[in-house]
């Protein structure tokens, strides 16, 4: 519509809000792992110790079930789970392989300072299958931080220690200054724990691994301080 | 745990300091060097390695390993002792060894000093220095008890009722009834594995000693040391497993270096054996090896790599004692993939059958398309609230013992939310949240929304703010949503300054849920932009007006304004749009504001800023600048 002389009225701005960059993450890295083959499943953040441990083969003494790690709720009947790794159990226990299953959520261990938060974000997945390996879990994983940090990206593995899987591993990528920064572990999950949810452990194997959200998002978006995502900051949140 | 590359060369010799970093970051020991010495973080799985001669053995597919100890060999008579074991299945292996010296200290040998300086320990007495020095270099932890101060009667037992003693290091430690103790006299002389008793201590001027070797259940240590907050190498040890059959060899090596920095008047022995160790063994299956890692690595390959690592390799893998964290071939798959290297491991493509996507169900994205199309916000908050109602959740070991309830729905955290951005500046906040919920008879997920202040930046909302008829449009096309309550607050009932209301939405949501009204899907796609740092000092606007009647001078401002950049530059709007009919003229309003992230910026500053746009719109032709 024209005005004075020609003026024409301007365009109204559209203002529009944003995602949260952890749920953006999240959105990210599960497209990645949908397109892959997993499913999505979710499961409750209050669990007993049974799906939270137990059946992960994290026994009554592990160091992690100490109240100084695990915030425990209802007079210790049960926990805020401490990974989303109870998800993919009522997920076993659920279901029949083959099967791939992502679980995203949020975790909780009482930490509080500059690099750990009592409350974050995880993404595990699991595949279980007649004649999986640790070759075809390498693959997975490449695919996924190749989709991530692109192809260029170098990726290390070391050994390491999780109760549920067996051989255990951490993944390292290199940062533009030459520096490992462990990203993920993972694994062949622990025949004990196929076990115990009723997988035929001489017949399936299966492997796992585990994102934290926050460090990726982190990574990507160069943030250096983990608490900025829960400040509620409308100057920081409208970046994303 | 700290190990010398000094000490470690003595078994590994001939191999340089850089070679033995890269093994053991391959076996999967990450660690850090300092000076000389490897500051290892071993993982929790492997006690074994908690000692100079553990980690050489766990080296020796890499390095030709000297595995000679030096032990007292000679023959050592029988002591007599009254030793009653009350609970053999959490003690199962003990030696006691009565040693008498003639009190003399010789200097310490070259190993002994590089110990206290490496591993930045403290020298206490000869006797102790001797039985840690032995911890570190074989792993058995030892326990020293000056004889002039007890008897021997000793028992191990359980304790039937609370019992407190003075621990080594003067605290007084009350023990709860049920933890395993060593007791003499009726008195407590050791917390069993943890920590000895004051009472019964050595000292520079102790010459006759009884040292006790044992072993205990790693489940019986695990835990206690943060119970009771004590710090204790031996139960670091234990708590990860001690090898069972260690016991003799660290009694005898203990003679050994203590031999060589004093003289030795008496020695007696006693070994007890309470329960048969029965070696663990694994059927031995060459393919399934493989077929875990998905290799094809030949059995000579396999077998060398065990039996280097001290298993027995025939029909079946037989484990050695001091492994106690292998149960199953998964785990002897992880020892060769360790030997190998993960890294040498090809990758194999698989392919998981696609399933269909559920993935903006997850993300209740149509729900979050309408919001964040409306100009709304994302926040995520914690659970923890100090808002009891009345099936909150109680934190049993909460942080923060104000914030001990989980909460029951979300307008907390929105209203704080709200709270701090108003304090940092902001007069237009629409946020929302989904969240998972929990109280003590059901969860839900909800959605909650909370609005204040300017409807917008634009021309046309800028100048009005929201109302109840705003907030009615912006709900009602929400479907698919459970029970939901609206509410209203002044900005006085929470603590807001100023004039103004408060809009609040909260509903129970399905996955399904969906708003009828919207035009654009907000899906994320352009995920990772650079995060700019935020500043934490106050931000400054700058509203200028300007009047025109020409449409070039119009068109040419307007270009002006879009290319306007500067690095204070915060954010810039177009906040007002009028046109004067009688007096054919146009109005402009645009607001700039500024703010630096390194300081508060003075009127200098900003205007400073703002003269480049100011001087840009002056050259133009035929509009003007009241008051300029």
């Amino acid at each position: 519509m024209s005005l004075l002389d020609g003026i024409e009225i301007p365009q109204i701005t559209e203002e529009y809000g944003t995602h949260h960059p952890i749920n953006k993450t999240n959105h990210f890295l599960l497209t990645i792992l949908e397109r892959l083959g997993f499913s999505i499943i979710e499961g409750p953040e209050i669990e007993s110790e049974e799906y939270n441990f137990d059946k992960l083969n994290i026994k009554e003494t592990h160091p992690a079930r100490q109240m100084h790690d695990t915030f425990y709720v209802q007079n210790k009947q049960c926990v805020l789970r401490t990974h989303t790794s109870p998800v993919q159990i009522r997920g076993m226990l659920n279901n029949h392989p083959p099967f791939s299953f992502a679980s995203p959520g949020k975790v909780y261990r009482k930490d509080d300072d500059s690099t750990h938060l009592p409350m974050f974000h995880q993404i595990e997945g699991i595949h279980v299958n007649q004649n999986v390996t640790f070759s075809n879990l390498k693959y997975i994983i490449y695919t996924i931080l190749y989709e991530i940090f692109g192809k260029d990206i170098k990726i290390r593995f070391r050994p390491s220690y999780f109760p549920f899987t067996e051989p255990s591993a951490e993944v390292d990528i290199q940062n533009k200054s030459g520096e490992w920064l462990e990203i993920l572990g993972c694994g062949i999950v622990n025949p004990v724990v196929l076990d115990n949810c009723n997988i035929d452990s001489s017949k399936y194997k299966g492997f796992a691994f585990g994102l934290g959200v926050e460090r990726i998002a982190m990574l990507k978006y160069e943030i250096s301080d983990i608490r900025d995502f829960y400040k509620s900051n409308l100057d920081f949140l409208k970046q994303f | 745990m700290k190990i010398s590359y000094k000490h470690l060369s003595s078994f590994i010799p001939d191999t340089s300091m850089d070679n033995i970093s890269d093994a053991l970051f391959q076996l999967g020991h990450e660690h850090d060097i300092k000076k000389d010495v490897f500051d290892i973080e071993f993982t929790p799985n492997r006690g074994d390695c908690l000692s100079v001669h553990g980690l050489a053995r766990d080296l020796k597919n890499h390095f030709t390993i000297n595995n000679n100890i030096d032990i007292y060999s000679e023959d050592i008579t029988d002591l007599e002792l009254n030793f009653n074991n009350k609970s053999i299945e959490n003690c199962p292996f003990i030696s006691f060894l009565e040693i008498e010296t003639d009190g003399s200290v010789n200097s310490y040998s070259n190993y002994i000093k590089n110990f206290f300086e490496d591993t930045s320990s403290n020298s206490i007495n000869l006797f102790t220095d001797i039985s840690n020095y032995v911890s570190y270099e074989l792993g058995q932890p030892s326990h020293c008890y000056d004889l002039e101060k007890m008897s021997k009667d000793i028992s191990f037992e359980k304790l039937q009722d609370d019992e407190s003693f003075l621990s080594l290091h003067n605290e007084v430690i009350n023990l709860k009834k049920g933890e395993f103790v060593f007791k003499s006299d009726g008195n407590i002389i050791n917390f069993a594995g943890i920590m000895g008793a004051k009472a019964t201590s050595c000292e520079n001027n102790t010459k006759k000693v009884l040292v006790e070797f044992a072993y205990f259940p790693p489940e019986n240590i695990l835990g206690k040391t943060i119970k009771y907050n004590i710090n204790s190498d031996a139960a670091y040890k234990f708590e990860r497993g001690v090898d069972p059959k260690l016991q003799d060899i660290a009694l005898k090596r203990f003679i050994n270096v203590l031999g060589e920095h004093t003289n030795i008047i008496s020695l007696k022995q006693k070994k007890y054996i309470f329960k048969k160790i029965f070696d663990k063994k694994i059927s031995n299956d060459i393919h399934k090896i493989n077929q875990i890692l998905g290799t094809n690595i030949n059995s000579k390959d396999i077998t060398s790599i065990l039996e280097n690592l001290g298993f027995i390799v025939d029909d079946h893998i037989r484990i050695p004692s001091y492994r106690n964290d292998i149960h199953h071939l998964n785990d002897i798959a992880e020892e060769v993939a360790r030997v190998i290297g993960y890294n040498q491991i090809d990758e194999e493509p698989i392919d998981l059958n696609v399933k269909t996507s559920n993935i903006n169900k997850y993300f209740n994205q149509d729900i979050k398309s309408y919001l964040i199309g409306n100009n709304f916000n994302e926040v995520i908050n914690n659970p923890f609230t100090n808002y009891k109602e009345e099936f909150s959740i109680i934190v049993d070991n909460p942080l923060d013992s104000n914030n001990k309830y989980l909460r029951v729905n979300l307008m907390n955290s929105l209203i704080l939310n709200l709270k701090y951005n108003f304090k940092r500046q902001h007069d237009s906040i629409k946020f929302f949240e989904i969240s998972n919920l929990y109280d003590s008879n059901t969860s839900t997920r909800n959605l909650g929304m909370i609005v204040a202040g300017r409807l917008g930046n634009n021309y046309l909302s800028f100048s009005k703010t929201v109302d109840e008829k705003y907030f009615e449009k912006l709900i009602s096309p929400l479907k698919d949503i459970g029970p939901f309550y609206t509410k209203q607050f002044s900005y006085a009932d929470i603590g807001i300054k100023g004039k103004g209301k408060v809009f609040y939405f909260e509903a129970q949501i399905l996955k399904t849920a969906q708003a009828l009204l919207f035009s654009k899907d907000f899906v994320p796609d352009k995920y990772f932009n650079k995060y700019k740092k935020i500043s934490e000092f106050p931000s400054s606007y700058r509203d200028l007006s300007i009047a025109t009647s020409n449409k070039l001078a119009f068109d040419t401002l307007m270009a002006l304004f879009e290319s306007y950049e500067s690095e204070l530059l915060k954010n810039k709007f177009l906040f007002d749009f009028y046109q004067d009919k009688n007096n054919k003229i146009i109005k402009i309003g645009y607001r700039f504001v500024f703010q630096s992230v390194n300081k508060t910026l003075n009127d200098k500053e900003i205007d400073g800023e703002l003269k480049r746009f100011i001087d840009g719109a002056l050259a133009i032709e035929g509009l003007s600048i009241p008051g300029i």
